[in-house]
């Protein structure tokens, strides 16, 4: 039953490729490419303390190094690495806290520091160009042969994840940072024509709305809401508009990726001591199907953040004080294969 | 030209005079130590060596030696402190006694606690030195009993004790240095004819803190200069003091301004950073101490103390282009406690403390919390032979009131301790000391309350303290004038640890994590006559902390040094006293430590070395006296940093005249 499920998904998610995809030159980070052997993780660090990194992993050689940037450059990322995506022949690093993306080769070497002037969160890629949202509500075009950023658009407050589907740039404005004003959190997501490069519309989620993945024919959308009165929430947005009707089991998941058409993520609920609960849960939007824990290990780790790589799965774990690991499934839920990684691992992406 | 060289003789004998008195004091036995509880009179300095845990005192004839200006100076030099010291003059600064983290050090002014209900911690920056007679640090249970409820209730309590006029007079102090430092100072002192007395003082201290500092990035150092560290403060306080149906009373208005730029921690590459923080502080507080009856004394204390701030980011990432957030802070405090000597052996004490707290901010939904804070402690101390013991209960209870949301049950604590101190040969100047306690925080405001941050479900941090320790002094030691030592073994343990951990969308507060600290410090001061006026006194100290956590073995931060915790650390002093010139060396050592929990390379902080000097001088004038001093600070120019990312000033130069009539 399950092999023929994951026939399907197979079948789905190369249609879906074709139809959509993040990347028309080739390696990616966004699901699709093919991860041979070596993966980079990129550690954030910890806020204000300069010690975001990148850990190197040859994994035919089986080899692991740390602080990888600093190694190939003689310099260290800085403050606050956010996000890593790689894209044709090179890979960029959105660094927040410095207001830099780092452009490099695939070996890490450094191409170009651009300074953004604004704080990147995070990138895609689509067309020739990578786009990075800047935390004081635009949208940078980078091209990505002159390396420089050749436009940029207004789009809501605070932008966090963005995804490319059918053309359209999908941006999560979370409006975060007036949490405590009387402006409060920000419930919308842009919509940018990649065409025009102007925004077309801003459709109206959840309150607080973050991380954006694209499953092809639509996006998910995860709000954290407000964190007291107003829940967490999963929407999806298609063609159709905005659909809130998911299954009970997924509708308040907020970490999510997507891997060949289904979602994969987890879902962190509290009690009134703050003690986690943290649930595994995949859903398949196209044939309705919710796997729960999809991880059929029985050590589940303690996650930060999800993402995709090429044929896995990746959760990154971190308590916040040490180093953490990069667990990489495959789409059953096996455990492949385990990277070491350093502070507050967010994502990880695979080169050839 | 005879004269002028017999009155700076002179002048050297009276200025060592009070530390003779001192020393006359060190070597007190408990007689002298529990007359001290009843002399409710005035502020006598406490004795080091009779203390049951240890105690530190530095006298302002010392500040005065070596050159201090700030209160941060003074308490880096203590041994078992650490002191975590963001940079520059208007750099947050902060103490943790014996690794146990800064939230467990309460500091007292003038006998009552000052705190920040919403923190729980205090700047020791904004402290000067100008109007300070004497500090003291206590670590554990110590040998005065009649203190408030709250100067027990915290693990390590370091106290500052103003001048009280002895005589009508003026003084004025200017300062200048390095980086656009200047301050001033004036201080009247009048005393009327029936035993009141009456002191005003106030003054300024600024600083650009545009200091320059190397940055180092991996294989690649560059010069760098601190922006926006500019640091202004205004201060002014009142006294009145006198005698009122027989009791004695004490009056204090005070008054603190500021306002500076927060520079942040250094980034790589981005160095735009704009944050401002405005502190305003006003109180109010009377003191009054009588005897009752025959045996029977009184101590009361009221003080109103009012606290604003205002933070200011400007960031375009707000939808105003700023961020403002604005705190209020106000309290009534009250401490009334009686004192019962019953024999020259026994004593007994009660103080029962309240306090009314309220903070109210602009945030949107803020829950505007208010504390009623009841505190009683009854504590005793007796004696038999060389013997004396002093054992104290503090029992607490805070109930919170919050104007919207869930309300955490009341706090409730009873936390016992026990001093223990003799000397166990009548003929040596030795004794040995054991002191134990526990005690307790209880989560501040933002720990509770904080918009997202903030949890109610929180459980005290608790905090266990055990400390053995022999000191000896002796007023005459072969060729030595004075020589005092004192070793100490101490065990503590910080259990249910409030720290901020991340839940899937922010931070919490949550009640994670157990901490040991075994340690000791050492610590020795020495005065030797050269001649008859040519003295040289010195100190040394150091000290050894193992502080590690063990909340987890799982954790790859079990049995890791604490972050900011160095395992080693000392100083040393040397003062040599001149007609001509004063002349003090200091230098301070911390060896490495981490940044982050986890004890790997890349969080590793290296060791420093400082070296600073001060030269002095004092010159009579006919009625007036002169003071000229001038510190070489970081001589080496050692380039370090005490928090990561927060550079300290390397070489840097002050120079003060004081004038007095």
């Amino acid at each position: 039953m399950k092999t023929r499920f994951k026939i399907f998904f197979l079948a789905v998610s190369a249609v879906l490729f074709t139809a959509c995809s993040d990347d028309d030159n080739g390696n990616s980070s966004g699901g699709d490419g093919e991860a041979k052997g070596l993966f980079y993780v990129l550690n954030s660090g910890d806020w204000k303390s300069n010690n975001s990194s990148i850990t190197m992993y040859n994994r035919e050689t089986g080899t692991v190094v740390q602080n990888y940037f600093e190694l190939q450059n003689g310099r260290g990322l800085g403050n606050t690495a956010n996000d890593i995506i790689v894209y044709g022949s090179k890979m960029y690093i959105a660094v927040s806290g410095e207001g830099t993306i780092e452009v490099a080769t695939l070996d890490a070497k450094s191409l170009k520091q651009i300074e953004c002037g604004a704080q990147p969160r995070y990138l895609a890629a689509y067309g020739g160009k990578v786009y990075a949202t800047y935390f004081d509500g635009h949208v940078a075009r980078i091209d990505t042969a002159s390396l420089e950023v050749d436009a940029k658009v207004k789009v809501g407050r605070n932008p966090e994840q963005l995804a490319v589907c059918d053309g359209k740039l999908f941006v999560a404005n979370s409006g975060g940072m007036d949490y405590n004003t009387e402006i409060g959190y920000d419930n919308t997501v842009s919509v940018v024509d990649l065409v025009s490069f102007g925004e077309v519309e801003k459709i109206e989620v959840v309150l607080n709305p973050a991380n954006v993945v694209s499953t092809g024919d639509g996006v998910f959308v995860a709000s954290y809401g407000n964190y007291a009165d107003v829940p967490s929430a999963l929407q999806y947005i298609s063609k159709g508009g905005v659909q809130s009707v998911l299954p009970d089991a997924c509708k308040q998941m907020t970490e999510i990726c997507c891997n060949s058409g289904t979602l994969y993520g987890f879902l962190s609920q509290y009690d009134a001591n703050w003690n986690a609960t943290i649930t595994y849960i995949s859903y398949n939007p196209s044939t309705g199907v919710v796997d729960t824990p999809w991880i059929k290990e029985e050590q589940l780790p303690i996650p930060y953040k999800v993402c995709s790589v090429g044929e896995y799965v990746c959760v990154t774990a971190s308590d916040y004080m040490n180093d953490g690991d990069v667990y990489f499934y495959d789409t059953d839920g096996m455990l492949c294969f385990k990277i070491p990684a350093g502070l507050n691992p967010v994502k990880a992406v695979g080169v050839e | 030209m005879f004269r002028f060289i017999f009155r700076i003789i002179v002048c050297a004998v009276c200025a060592f005079l009070p530390s003779c008195r001192l020393l006359a004091q060190d070597i007190d036995t408990l007689q002298h130590e529990m007359l001290r509880d009843v002399e409710v009179v005035a502020d006598r300095v406490p004795s080091e060596v009779a203390s049951s845990a240890p105690l530190q005192v530095v006298e302002s004839e010392e500040f005065m030696r070596l050159g201090h200006v700030s209160l941060s100076d003074a308490v880096k030099r203590m041994s078992g402190v650490d002191v975590q010291d963001y940079g520059g003059v208007g750099g947050l600064k902060t103490v943790s006694v014996r690794g146990m983290g800064a939230k467990h050090t309460a500091v007292s002014y003038d006998g009552v606690v000052v705190g920040d209900a919403q923190s729980g911690i205090v700047d020791i920056g904004r402290y000067s030195l100008d109007n300070i007679s004497y500090i003291s640090l206590l670590a554990g249970q110590g040998s005065k009993i009649f203190m408030t409820a709250r100067e027990y209730s915290s693990a390590g309590l370091l106290s500052l004790v103003t001048r009280r006029p002895q005589k009508t007079s003026l003084g004025f102090t200017a300062r200048t240095g390095s980086f656009g430092y200047a301050s001033a100072f004036l201080r009247g002192n009048y005393c009327f004819s029936r035993g009141w007395a009456v002191s005003l003082n106030g003054g300024f201290v600024r600083s650009d803190g545009m200091y320059p500092f190397t940055l180092k990035n991996s294989s690649v150092s560059s010069r760098e200069k601190r922006k926006d560290g500019d640091f202004e403060l205004w201060q002014f306080e009142g006294n009145a003091f006198g005698s009122l149906y027989g009791g004695n009373l004490a009056l204090k208005v005070y008054f603190f301004d500021s306002e500076r730029g927060l520079p942040g921690a250094v980034n790589l590459y981005n160095k735009e950073n704009s944050e401002r923080l405005w502190n305003k502080n006003f109180f109010v507080q009377a003191k009054y101490e009588r005897k009752l009856l025959e045996k029977l004394y009184f101590k009361g204390i009221g003080k109103f103390d009012y606290n604003s701030s205002r933070y200011v980011e400007v960031n375009k990432n707000y939808a105003s282009g700023c961020q403002v957030d604005k705190n209020w802070q106000k309290e009534c405090y009250s401490s009334l406690g009686v004192l019962y000597k019953a024999s020259s052996n026994f004593s007994l004490s009660f103080t029962n403390d309240v306090a009314y707290t309220s903070l109210d901010n602009n945030f949107v939904a803020s829950k505007s919390p208010r504390r009623l804070s009841l505190q009683s402690v009854l504590a005793a101390a007796f004696s038999v032979g060389r013997v004396d013991v002093t054992a104290s209960l503090l029992g607490t209870y805070m109930a919170d009131k919050i104007s919207n949301g869930v309300e955490p049950s009341p706090y409730k604590r009873l936390s016992p301790a026990l001093g223990f101190s003799c000397r166990p040969f009548a003929s040596l100047p030795l004794r040995l000391r054991f002191s134990v306690k526990d005690s307790y925080r209880i989560p501040t405001f933002a720990d509770l309350y904080y918009l997202r941050l903030g949890n109610v479900g929180l459980r005290p941090e608790r905090a266990t303290q055990f400390n053995f320790g022999v000191t000896y002094s002796a007023a005459s030691v072969g060729v030595l004038d004075y020589l005092s030592i004192s070793v100490d073994g101490y065990y503590n343990n910080v259990r249910d640890k409030i720290v901020a951990l991340p839940t899937m969308y922010i931070w919490r507060m949550t009640n994670f994590g157990e901490a040991c600290m075994a340690g000791a410090d050492i610590s020795a001061m020495a005065h030797f006559s050269l001649s008859r006026n040519v003295m040289l006194l010195s100190d040394v100290s150091y000290s050894y902390n193992y502080a590690v956590d063990i909340t987890d073995p799982a954790a790859r931060n079990y049995r890791d040094q604490l972050p900011y915790t160095p395992r080693h650390s000392g100083s040393f002093s040397l003062a040599l006293e001149t007609p001509v010139v004063n002349v003090a060396y200091i230098l301070s050592a911390v060896g490495e430590r981490y940044m982050l929990p986890q004890n790997n390379e890349r969080n590793r902080m290296h060791g420093y070395v400082e070296h600073s000097f001060s030269l002095n001088k004092e010159i009579r004038l006919s009625g007036a006296r002169a003071r000229l001093q001038c510190e070489l600070l970081n001589v080496g120019d050692r380039q370090y940093e005490v928090i990561r990312y927060y550079p300290m000033p390397g070489f840097s130069w002050r120079f003060s005249v004081s004038l007095y009539i």
